[in-house]
């Protein structure tokens, strides 16, 4: 323990070191076990004079040796093996369970989307297609409700081979359009009425119906 | 160039800081200069609150033991010992708690054992425990006394008063360098008297 060394240490002992030589002792104080003791007889010294309690040697050793014992107890695979939670935890079978049947909740909701998926994947084109494949042979009256509005735009723009244009593809259009709706209102039935099957099943799983009843009491109006 | 923050708050900090750092970091040797830093400063805050001197070292050691388990949740908004300070005071109140529901439920037929483990307790501060201490301390005053005289007036100045270098270095009229060497060499030479005096009373 060099004289510099001991000379920092007082300077750190009354808070006037300087950081590099704070950290020199932190650093010292693991190899040289003396700065350790140097330092406790500088605060026995400042104890002394300011009439505080002298507190026997051995306190640092006890508070080390507890934690120390603490820190070993951690450690030790005998300690671990006979901890609650290790018995505890196999011993939980409610975990399982519930966890099934939120899976299974989970897998009944998951099937009911797909089959709304597919739904509009697989049926919707099917009824979509044949409209537009038999719109010659729709109803005229489809054909006339919107004709007059494509006439009268045409008109503004007062050309004739625009007027025949239009009056060659209208009927297809109008009749995609006129589709459309009715295909968005079939998916619309169908996916309440798939709704509230599933609302109806859930209620007798558990508490997960009150979210789709709330969905499908909130469906007042078609999916646009 | 002035600093607003004196320096002594600034090192105070850094220097505790510093160690607490370390200490966080697993450096139980950083924790030991800070139990050694303020054991008997919290040993007169608890003295007041319990009683009993032996309960005060039980309750001393808890406090370092708690201190450190809960390093973490220092955050250094507030000085190291003020929080030691708060955990000091928490200890000692669940103690004396604990003791007063003991008292309570304690039967006539238990007061013989706990006469019995309050007399173990006075062991610790025995007559000739307290003999020496107040002997050490007699030692070391004497020492300080026969220290030359700009040696102790900055020791005393530092330890009694609580000065600053800067402080005392303008009270004593010599650069702080001067102060920080006297401050350092009375240290030194009362250590080694007391060392002749009462060897191992000094951990070296």
């Amino acid at each position: 323990m060099t004289e510099t060394l001991r000379n920092s240490l007082s300077a750190m002992l009354d808070q006037e070191a300087s950081e590099f030589e704070t950290r020199r002792i932190i650093d010292s104080v693991k190899t040289q076990p003396e700065l350790k003791e140097y330092w406790a007889s500088c605060q026995l010294i400042k104890s002394a004079l300011q009439g505080e309690p002298l507190v026997p040697g051995d306190l640092l050793a006890r508070v080390n040796q507890e934690l120390d014992g603490e820190a070993s107890v951690d450690v030790a695979p005998a300690e671990c093996e006979s901890k609650p939670q290790v018995t505890f935890l196999p011993a939980r079978e409610p975990l399982p369970s519930r966890f099934g049947a939120v899976t299974g909740q989970l897998a009944l909701a998951a099937s009911v989307a797909f089959a709304v998926v597919v739904g509009v994947k697989v049926v919707a084109p099917l009824e979509m297609a044949a409209p537009i494949a038999d719109v010659s042979s729709e109803s005229l009256e489809m054909i006339q409700f919107q004709l007059p509005v494509q006439k009268e735009t045409v008109s503004v723009q007062g050309v004739q081979s625009t007027e025949s244009v239009v009056n060659n593809e209208t009927p297809q259009a109008t009749a995609r359009l006129l589709t459309e709706q009715d295909m968005k209102q079939m998916v619309s039935q169908r996916l309440g009425s798939y709704l509230l099957r599933h609302a109806e099943n859930t209620a007798v799983v558990g508490n997960s119906s009150v979210l789709p009843l709330a969905r499908v009491m909130g469906r007042d109006e078609p999916i646009e | 160039m002035a600093n607003p923050v004196t320096p002594m708050q600034t090192n105070e900090a850094d220097s505790d800081h510093a160690l607490v750092d370390r200490a966080r970091q697993g450096d139980r040797h950083a924790f030991d200069l800070l139990v050694l830093k303020y054991q008997s400063r919290l040993a007169l805050v608890i003295s007041r609150l319990i009683p009993n001197s032996g309960d005060v070292l039980d309750v001393l050691q808890d406090t370092f033991v708690k201190a450190y388990r809960s390093l973490h949740t220092f955050r250094g908004d507030s000085a190291f010992y003020t929080w030691l300070y708060r955990i000091a005071v928490n200890t000692a109140k669940n103690h004396m708690a604990a003791r007063q529901k003991e008292a309570k439920d304690v039967s006539v037929d238990d007061d013989a054992l706990d006469t019995d483990r309050v007399s173990g307790f006075q062991d610790l501060g025995s007559p000739d425990g307290e003999a020496s201490a107040e002997e050490l301390q007699s030692a070391i005053l004497s020492a300080i006394d026969a220290l030359p005289e700009d040696l102790r007036q900055a020791l005393t100045l530092r330890e009694l008063e609580g000065l600053s270098y800067e402080e005392i270095a303008a009270t004593m009229k010599c650069p702080i360098g001067t102060v920080r060497s006297r401050i350092f060499r009375a240290r030194d030479q009362v250590i080694q008297e007391i060392s002749s005096q009462f060897p191992g009373t000094f951990l070296s």
